[in-house]
């Protein structure tokens, strides 16, 4: 399939999405190509699994084009709006996956893929961030999202307080916890990652 | 300096910083079958929605007089007919008009008694089929027939 066309630059979003509600057919390819990526990195990010990750992003954006006709301008960012059911999704299927969420962030799953096979892989910085994706794995719910909004999509606060339901302070205290958390899993894991042995 | 130097350097803060900005730039990109999944879902919603909006556009239209009735009204007199609701509406207006003139002169309201003896004349006589109640129950009958 032919995607070569560009994704609207310039345009702003509410406004290609008005044109797609009209029926515009070269709105609805760009807005494919604006926010799928970003539906798609948040629940890669949030779940851990590519394929998952794909469904969620397409479910996101069959929401979005069922909105479209009734979608108000000016009541709230398209990105914003489209975070937030991709959030919403993702937090639907883990809760499926294991209904009961965990207490606290802990370390990395002993049954993980073991540090020493990771090791054999040539890229360490690839280790690296399977590392911390694990980690953030086992994060509660709500700090995961917090830390996938501000540290892996670059949100500000006010935006991921918007994406949440919940006020910017409750943000500042769920990222601040949850890189905590990662920070210690992978200060933890330094050794066994034989960092310290060059 | 890579992200495993950083993690032996300052403290896991900042070799977690920069970790989270090698998860950004090695970010997963979205596969052209993912797209053409999201863009097939678009338009067959696109095409829904037309179905829809063209249904809607049905019904309106089907709720409006026939294109001959509006026509034969023409203008002037006839759209005021019209607007009235047809020749059935202005013919209603007009026995309402005459029922409040009668109310206004005579101050009551007329039995169907009397508004059939005024029809009928003398060639009726009323008879009652429900005795104790004049105003409902009374039917005219021709005399040559009582």
């Amino acid at each position: 399939m032919d995607m070569a066309l560009d994704d609207g630059a310039g345009v702003p979003d509410a406004a290609l999405l008005a044109l797609y509600a009209q029926g515009d057919r070269a709105a609805a390819r760009a807005l494919t190509l604006r926010f799928t990526p970003l539906a798609l990195r948040v629940a890669a990010r949030m779940l851990g699994d590519g394929t998952e990750a794909e469904d969620v992003a397409q479910e996101a954006m069959l929401r979005l084009w069922r909105v479209a006709s009734d979608w108000r301008e000016g009541e709230a960012k398209v990105s914003t709006w489209l975070y937030r059911v991709t959030v919403n999704l993702c937090t639907d299927r883990l809760r499926r996956r294991r209904p009961l969420p965990l207490d606290e962030a802990g370390d990395v799953p002993e049954d993980r893929p073991g540090v020493l096979s990771a090791m054999i892989e040539t890229d360490r910085q690839a280790v690296v961030q399977r590392t911390v994706q694990d980690a953030l794995a086992r994060l509660p719910e709500r700090q995961r999202q917090a830390v996938v909004l501000r540290h892996l999509e670059g949100l500000g606060n006010p935006e991921i307080a918007a994406v949440m339901g919940i006020g910017v302070e409750a943000v500042e205290s769920l990222t601040a916890r949850g890189k905590r958390a990662l920070a210690a899993a992978l200060s933890g894991q330094r050794d066994e990652l034989g960092f310290d042995d060059e | 300096m890579s992200d495993a130097d950083r993690m032996q350097g300052d403290g896991a803060d900042d070799a977690l910083d920069a970790v989270f900005a090698a998860m950004r730039r090695d970010a997963p990109d979205a596969q052209a079958g993912l797209l053409a999944r999201v863009l097939s879902d678009a338009e067959d919603q696109q095409d829904r929605m037309a179905e829809q909006a063209k249904a809607a556009a049905a019904r309106v239209a089907a709720l409006r007089p026939p294109e001959g009735i509006a026509s034969s009204s023409g203008g002037g007199f006839g759209s005021v007919v019209s607007g009235l609701g047809g020749w059935g509406g202005l013919g209603g207006m007009l026995t309402a008009t005459v029922a409040g003139v009668w109310i206004g002169l005579t101050g009551s309201l007329p039995t169907i008694t009397n508004a059939a003896y005024w029809i009928a004349g003398d060639s009726a006589a009323a008879v009652e089929l429900l005795p104790g109640s004049t105003d409902f129950t009374t039917a005219l009958v021709p005399e040559d027939e009582g």
